[in-house]
């Protein structure tokens, strides 16, 4: 089997990118598929080159590659989800959000100034959104990974709207603010887990 | 084939019947396995291959290693400890409905 070159590899994986393929980890899926497509046409017609060859592929599979690309989204989602699902019911985590959630009682937080667990809870978001790609030390765009920012925005908005919004009893605050501190917990812990999983992945690369 | 819908409903069952026998695979070598078994006739598109593989994982039925090969990274999927029963009842499914299916359309008309 003809293998393909390093630098046709690359012509491979800058075609995808520039077409909308902008994850690293559904690229390097594609990129494989393409070329394993290529050497088999080139070992089956030896005077084809490397350009006709891929240029004959992309038109007649450019779209249903983009489509395949396009549709991982919906199955990111959903493993995001369940990977927070699946730390935030484990037993450290439950004792870590118990723990501050009686806390948060005994510290009689509704004597507090309001403003500062919106801080609170904004910093929460946007630290925990930011650390992602820090803690992945690669300067590639990973889908989980950018995924889990947008729901980590998301869930810490959705309190935020909760907090400015609503006038919650006091009684409930320290719930409000437990749970939010335990779902934080989970995007956490999934973020770390996910970002060393991904480095030790693509550090091949 | 002519009705690629009729293939569609049963792709993931073929793709966990493949990867049970062959341990791992890529995403290339399961679209040629099934080109080459069944003679050209179902041909498995990237569009509907990777889209099922992801739900596959992201559903915690198959786990990925990737792999550094030919001046490339290859992902390879295999069936997680949930994946083997879940391929064992699929198949068994999959089974059954053809079966059902044979019944219905070669249905022996009642003489008298």
């Amino acid at each position: 089997m003809k293998n393909l070159t390093p630098e046709q590899i690359k012509f491979i994986d800058t075609y995808l990118k520039k077409s909308g393929v902008e994850f690293l980890d559904v690229r390097v899926e594609m990129v494989d598929h393409v070329a394993s497509a290529l050497e088999e046409k080139l070992e089956e017609y030896s005077a084809c080159n490397f350009y006709e060859a891929f240029k004959s592929y992309m038109i007649k599979n450019k779209k249903s590659l983009l489509k395949s690309a396009n549709s991982v989204k919906w199955s990111v989602d959903r493993k995001v989800l369940l990977s927070i699902r699946k730390e935030l019911f484990k037993i450290p985590v439950l004792l870590v959000g118990g723990g501050i959630m009686t806390t948060l009682v005994n510290v009689d937080i509704a004597h507090l100034e309001k403003n500062l667990w919106f801080q609170i809870s904004c910093a929460a978001g946007i630290f925990t959104a930011y650390l992602i790609p820090v803690v992945l030390y690669i300067k590639q765009k990973i889908s989980f990974l950018n995924r889990l920012s947008m729901y980590a925005y998301l869930i810490n908005y959705l309190f935020f709207l909760l907090l400015s919004n609503v006038e919650i009893p006091a009684d409930w605050l320290e719930v409000i603010y437990g749970l939010l501190v335990w779902a934080n917990l989970g995007i956490l812990l999934t973020a770390f887990k996910m970002s060393a999983y991904y480095k030790k992945q693509f550090a091949r690369l | 084939m002519s009705n690629s819908n009729l293939f569609k409903g049963s792709l993931s069952t073929i793709v966990l019947k493949l990867l049970k026998e062959e341990g791992r695979m890529y995403g290339y070598e399961i679209t040629q396995k099934v080109k080459d078994a069944t003679k050209g006739k179902f041909k498995i598109t990237e569009g509907a291959l990777y889209p099922t593989l992801h739900k596959l994982e992201a559903d915690g039925i198959l786990e990925v290693e990737v792999e550094r090969v030919d001046n490339r990274l290859r992902k390879y999927y295999r069936l997680t400890e949930k994946g083997t029963t879940e391929t064992a009842k699929k198949i068994s499914e999959l089974e059954e409905y053809i079966k059902t299916l044979q019944e219905v359309i070669f249905l022996k008309p009642k003489m008298g």
